[in-house]
């Protein structure tokens, strides 16, 4: 995906932006894989890779530490660079890979957790896709795509994970919307996944709105904020606020709070951290 | 909540095994599971832009290929959680400096996603432009706005001019 910038000595009659045509067109299965295992156990899967472009692209394949913020961002890291890092556990072969179009490929990744250290560790392994042959004689040929293959390993079962509903906050955005934030804290070993809903009901019960949350993860230690961005526009009154979560547990985390609208000003670093 | 849903799987589930026993001796039953797994594609619709600034551009020192004219990446995802799109420029030697080369994007994020929405400069570590915290099962286009900036730092050689080129790659990754 490059980008060419073309500097004349004159000046172009016209601004023009040139697309060229599309040069990959890549799949990955699966982007993930989350795996309960023994410690020691040697674990083999399989990525597979498809090149569903018109031209033949060359894979080549890393690792990677990934992490995400508490508000939901998700960053690539160095290669062991984070506490729960899966480098030096995870192995693929091939670590490259030619792809006429059409074809497919298969990397074997083998995979173990150790005994000691975090309970559970993740990581992605990053399938880099780009054209073996780059166009000549054009401007900024350049395309690359990258899929990422996820991957949780741990020694927690599924069903003894433990989250916490830390608060549930309404701060105004300016204009007639809010940013309702539902926080939720991993308090075991295991990673979860969080869903739900939120809901703005009337003085009398009646819901004037609501909305779903997306799915999101809570790394183990972590604490993670599901956001509902909202313009109501509802008459002044009281409201009562309503979180209710899934994670997977027997039972599901119900968080409620009364809110005055319009809300009173809060503080712009606040709001802005809401937002985002 | 849960519990009555519980429950009602749980009758569900009685009738359906008690209806086998009651016709064993003409009929069987055979259960087809599909096992979906998470994927992703992903789509460079387009490979490359070329900007030429014009005279207006170099006044305003910038030169941007916005909207329907950015560069465009499609994804496509079953995952529940959705997919993030990351991008970065980790050329060696970037022809054009990072500091100079913008991105955002107008296309909004899925569900309770994110998005760049104000240009940011590129880095050599991924930034997340767009996010969705949801399935996309049908083929969305995120769209690139580029700007380049400090358009009088780029000297043009004489003739047909000088080609300034950086890589930008997208990545796609699921939580």
């Amino acid at each position: 995906m490059p980008r060419g910038l073309l500097i004349l000595p004159w000046v172009a009659a016209l601004a023009a932006a040139q697309p060229a045509s599309a040069q990959v067109l890549a799949q990955a299965v699966p982007v993930k894989y989350d795996l309960t295992v023994t410690p020691g156990e040697i674990l083999t899967r399989e990525i597979v890779l498809s090149n569903q472009g018109n031209e033949t692209v060359v894979v080549r394949l890393r690792y990677s530490d990934w992490q995400v913020s508490a508000e939901g961002a998700v960053s690539l890291a160095a290669a062991g660079s984070t506490p729960n890092s899966l480098a030096g556990h995870v192995r693929f072969e091939p670590q490259s890979i030619s792809l006429p179009p059409g074809e497919e490929g298969r990397v074997l990744l083998t995979m173990s957790l150790p005994a000691d250290g975090p309970a559970t560790r993740y990581g992605v392994v990053l399938s880099e896709v780009r054209p073996a042959v780059f166009p000549r004689n054009r401007l900024g040929p350049r395309a690359i795509a990258e899929l990422g293959t996820t991957i949780y390993l741990s020694r927690i079962p599924a069903d003894r994970i433990r989250a916490e509903f830390t608060a549930l906050v309404a701060a105004p955005l300016g204009g007639d919307s809010m940013a309702v934030s539902a926080r939720v804290r991993n308090a075991g070993e295991r990673h979860l996944y969080v869903t739900g809903e939120m809901a703005l009901a009337d003085s009398s019960g009646v819901t004037v709105r609501s909305a779903a949350l997306g799915t999101g993860v809570v790394l183990p230690g972590t604490e993670r904020a599901f956001t509902w961005t909202c313009a109501p526009a509802l008459a002044p009154g009281r409201y009562r606020l309503t979180a209710t979560l899934d994670t997977g547990e027997a039972e599901l985390l119900v968080g409620e709070r009364w809110i005055q609208w319009p809300l009173a000003p809060t503080t712009p670093k606040l709001a802005e951290r809401l937002q985002h | 909540m849960k519990r009555s849903v519980a429950s009602f799987c749980l009758c569900l589930v009685s009738l359906v095994a008690i209806a086998p026993l009651a016709h064993a001796a003409t009929s069987g039953t055979s259960n087809v599971i599909l096992a979906a797994k998470a994927n992703v594609k992903i789509q460079i619709t387009d490979a490359s832009i070329t900007l030429d600034p014009t005279a207006t551009d170099y006044a305003n020192d910038f030169v941007e290929a916005a909207g329907a004219s950015g560069l465009r990446v499609m994804v496509q995802t079953n995952s529940t959680t959705g997919v993030a799109l990351l991008v970065r420029c980790d050329d060696a030697a970037p022809q054009i400096a990072l500091a100079d080369l913008l991105v955002k994007t107008a296309t909004a994020p899925g569900g309770s996603g994110t998005s760049i929405s104000s240009y940011t400069a590129l880095t050599a570590s991924d930034q997340t432009l767009w996010t969705t915290t949801t399935t996309q099962k049908p083929w969305l286009t995120v769209t690139s706005d580029i700007r380049v900036q400090n358009l009088g730092n780029y000297d043009a050689a004489t003739g047909s001019g000088t080609d300034y080129t950086n890589t930008l790659t997208y990545s796609v990754l699921v939580q």
